[in-house]
């Protein structure tokens, strides 16, 4: 099963829900896919062994086999190519990869070259994966593709999305049999999980909800649940000794055994949930 | 000769949009026929590379000068490349901004900014 821990609003809790569960998942995989800021391994504290540039291909221009027609400038719907007297100019940061402007080249002037947008990083057996986009780097879509390619389709995977409900969220969803939405009881948590709820419908990935820092407020989230009837399948206190031993990097997984049991029950209650 | 000016709107009395790649209007006046041309610059402007998108329209269009208030890199590129002159623009109506450029009252533009400044 693949699950992937979305919540819109940052802070909420992904993290903490996702590296929980892929302690408690036997044979689990977890995947960072939150690559302008991976945080999981401060939690699963995994031995990184591999390191892989993720490579994008981006035009390169033959200035003496162009006509300056301008085709390319024109198909690109990224502004990444402009054409100025009969010259080619590339904006490398702003493609996005499609090789429209290869396949409308007529003279054939264009040829794709690689270029290197971060890394990827992942433990021995792929049980832990992340990315790392560069800085600088606008879009970090081809890095979250290489992060899935490791997943393998007989292990579960939880996949830690990035905030926002934008393309990488998008990137990260697609091929999800399940999307657990995070959400914390404040009106910011709760109109970010409304778009992300709306996005996962609109994808069509069933979902259920993990209220975290669940206590004073919680009732406009229930409300919402209940008339979408979303599944509330785990409430997390909101509690300092939770909060304090999160500042030394432990887990209530790593604190508490009773949340082993927990998120072990959480798994197995999406599972049937997917079955359904 | 074809000057173009950013404007927050289609008349020549609204007042110049001192972004370039985010400019809601460029209006392209052409110093022999006084006709004016309105590019509605706002219009699906996508998430990024609109200062390339704006200076390719301009050089489409063979513009020789634009008056405007800042411009980012990529647009620079572009704008240099094609030979497109700078020219500062000041708070004010698009007209009057015009005027003061046919009356040889500007200089260059003095404020370039990072990228997505405008958004």
């Amino acid at each position: 099963m693949r699950l992937a821990v979305l919540s819109g609003k940052g802070g909420t809790g992904k993290t903490t829900v996702s590296t929980s569960l892929a302690k408690v998942i036997a044979n689990s995989q977890y995947a960072d896919c939150d690559v302008e800021e991976p945080n999981g391994a401060i939690f699963l504290k995994p031995d990184l062994m591999e390191m892989d540039d993720v490579l994008v291909l981006v035009p390169k221009v033959d200035q003496s086999a162009c006509t300056g027609c301008g085709a390319c400038a024109r198909i690109c719907q990224f502004s990444a190519i402009a054409v100025v007297k009969k010259k080619v100019l590339i904006f490398p940061e702003l493609c996005h990869h499609c090789g429209a402007c290869v396949l409308v080249c007529e003279p054939g002037a264009l040829t794709e070259v690689e270029r290197s947008i971060g890394t990827i990083e992942a433990s021995a057996d792929n049980a832990f994966i992340q990315g790392r986009l560069a800085i600088g780097e606008p879009s970090g879509l081809a890095i979250i593709d290489a992060i899935k390619q490791r997943l393998d389709p007989n292990r579960p995977a939880i996949l830690d999305c990035p905030p926002g409900a934008g393309c990488s969220v998008v990137k990260s969803l697609e091929g999800a049999d399940y999307a657990l939405l995070v959400t914390e009881p404040t009106p910011f948590g709760l109109h970010d999980l409304a778009i992300a709820w709306s996005l996962v419908q609109r994808m069509e990935i069933p979902a259920g909800l993990v209220l975290n820092k669940s206590g004073s407020g919680n009732e406009p989230v229930y409300a919402f649940c209940r008339e979408h009837q979303l599944p509330v399948l785990m409430e997390i206190p909101y509690s300092r000794s939770i909060a304090t031993a999160y500042a030394a990097g432990l887990l209530p997984v790593d604190t508490d055994p009773v949340w082993i049991r927990r998120f072990t029950d959480l798994y197995d209650r999406i599972g049937r949930e997917v079955a359904k | 000769m074809k000057i173009a000016i950013t404007t927050s709107g289609p008349s020549l009395e609204d007042e110049l949009d001192k972004r370039f790649g985010r400019a809601e209007t460029i209006l392209v006046y052409d110093t022999d026929t006084h006709f004016v041309e309105v590019i509605n610059n706002a219009a699906g402007a996508p998430s990024g590379g609109a200062g390339i998108a704006a200076a390719q329209r301009l050089v489409d269009r063979d513009v020789a000068a634009v008056i405007t208030g800042q411009v980012g890199p990529n647009a620079l590129r572009v704008l240099e490349a094609a030979g497109i002159r700078l020219v500062q623009g000041f708070p004010g109506s698009a007209k009057s901004n015009l005027d003061a450029f046919k009356a040889g009252n500007m200089g260059d533009l003095q404020q370039f900014v990072p990228p997505h400044s405008g958004k």
